[in-house]
């Protein structure tokens, strides 16, 4: 098992008193591995000079340089959560969740490199935390909104316009991690290598989920007539 | 080549992956088969379209809840300033007070269990169950502004969810009852307490559902989006 894959096991609640000191361990575990393998960062998108002095000038405590932080990666984060939220409030929680962890714990990045994977590692967990509370208060409750007729209505209702349409219809029905792969890979497009440094898997499986994911969704707007 | 192989060949073209060796392959089994030939051009359609979707930005606001809980020191509440009624904002402060007092009742016992300083392991113990107490009362006193801010336009849901709503509130009603009791018959219980304290969680849950819902119907009524 690599550091990437010991995150995978770390519950999203890090901000949990009991998973904290795991987590971190988990974290500074993975961080050295990292930078042990002397793997160039490739991460391509990011000004990496202008990066490092952030991740810096952030771990130093620097309010501006978190901001500058949080507005080099809130468009692409936010369109990540916002595919497992379904509403852009809850979106906007999980965004503000996702930069609490990310800066309660930039002391332990040690090398800026590594930060892009970290920040998606956390978004990815956070929205995956999210689906579990979900899922734990649907089997426990009985959802207020159902009885108003909203199950009848699309998922996406009109106050999101922002993620309308068959399309964005096919990526909510897909599994947490086909969805993940799909929307770093064909919507924000990353490389199958960053995606694997994100998920902590090889190469070759994202790739592979990559096309699971498109056939899935080929045939949900098939059975639509929607392509 | 089978139609299997030829469809993850395909998803690859697409990407620019294939060697020449591959695409040699490929291309007699597209020039024979309809349906990888169909499947080919709805990747590509469904890839083209994944690259134009929309890319949401997150409102301004977000980074001011992340810069408040950041200079706070802990987390904002998560509901938007904005269209909270007066009774709401008294149960967001409430809340939050609760959640703090939760946190550092939490960490200060932990941390008070780790480092072995002046205080006795009873003395810890009684400084823990006085913060659970001081964090119960926040607890109570939040749920009731947020009674009071829902029962203020209890009127605005239907009948039938407004029973459902009661159903579900004597259902967590209940809950916090039993629990109480169990903390009753053991004060010292801090598992006892925990749970007595997630229950009241799950009420105000509840109630900022309901919340949420009244203030939907209300926008819908005036015809204006709810971010």
């Amino acid at each position: 098992m690599n550091a990437c894959s010991l995150l995978l096991a770390v519950p999203g609640q890090i901000g949990h008193n009991s998973c904290r000191a795991e987590y971190e361990s988990f974290l500074e575990a993975a961080l050295a591995m990292s930078g042990e393998k002397g793997s160039e960062p490739v991460w391509g998108t990011a000004d990496k000079a202008r990066l490092e002095e952030l991740v810096s000038r952030g771990r130093a405590g620097e309010l501006a340089a978190m901001e500058a932080i949080y507005g080099m990666f809130k468009g692409p984060v936010f369109g990540l959560v916002y595919r497992y939220a379904q509403n852009r409030a809850a979106a906007e929680d999980l965004l503000q969740d996702v930069f609490l962890k990310i800066f309660s714990h930039i002391r332990s990045v040690r090398d800026a490199s590594t930060f892009p994977a970290w920040v998606y590692r956390i978004a990815l967990n956070t929205a995956y935390s999210h689906l579990r509370q979900k899922r734990t208060q649907i089997e426990k409750l009985v959802p207020l909104g159902d009885v108003e007729g909203r199950l009848e209505e699309p998922e996406i209702r009109p106050a999101d316009r922002d993620l309308q349409g068959p399309l964005e219809e096919a990526i909510q029905a897909l599994a947490p991690r086909l969805r993940s792969v799909f929307v770093l890979h064909d919507v924000q497009g990353f490389k199958h290598e960053e995606i694997a440094l994100t998920l902590g898997c090889a190469v070759g499986t994202s790739k592979s989920q990559l096309f699971k994911a498109r056939i899935k969704i080929r045939d949900f707007l098939k059975a639509r007539k929607a392509v | 080549m089978r139609c299997r192989k030829a469809m993850e060949y395909i998803s690859r073209s697409i990407d620019g992956e294939l060697s020449e060796r591959e695409t040699a392959r490929l291309e007699p089994h597209l020039a024979a088969c309809a349906e990888c030939r169909a499947l080919q051009s709805d990747l590509k359609a469904i890839v083209g379209r994944a690259a134009e979707l929309a890319a949401p930005e997150p409102s301004e606001r977000v980074w001011l809840r992340i810069k408040a809980g950041l200079t706070a020191g802990a987390r904002p509440d998560r509901q938007p300033l904005f269209g909270l009624s007066l009774p709401a904002l008294r149960y967001a402060g409430a809340a939050a007070l609760a959640l703090i007092l939760v946190a550092s009742g939490l960490v200060l016992g932990r941390r008070l269990g780790r480092e072995d300083i002046r205080m006795g392991p009873e003395d810890r113990e009684a400084y823990t169950l006085a913060k659970l107490d001081e964090a119960e009362r926040y607890y109570e006193k939040a749920i009731q502004s947020l009674t009071e801010a829902f029962a203020a336009e209890k009127g605005a849901l239907a009948p039938q969810v407004a029973e459902l709503f009661e159903r579900n509130l004597s259902v967590v009603d209940a809950t916090i009852q039993t629990c109480r009791r169990a903390v009753l018959e053991e004060p010292d219980d801090l598992e006892a307490r925990n749970y007595l304290l997630a229950a009241y969680t799950r009420k105000l849950t509840l109630l900022d559902s309901a919340l949420d819902l009244q203030r939907e119907d209300r926008a819908a009524a005036v015809g204006t989006t709810i971010i």
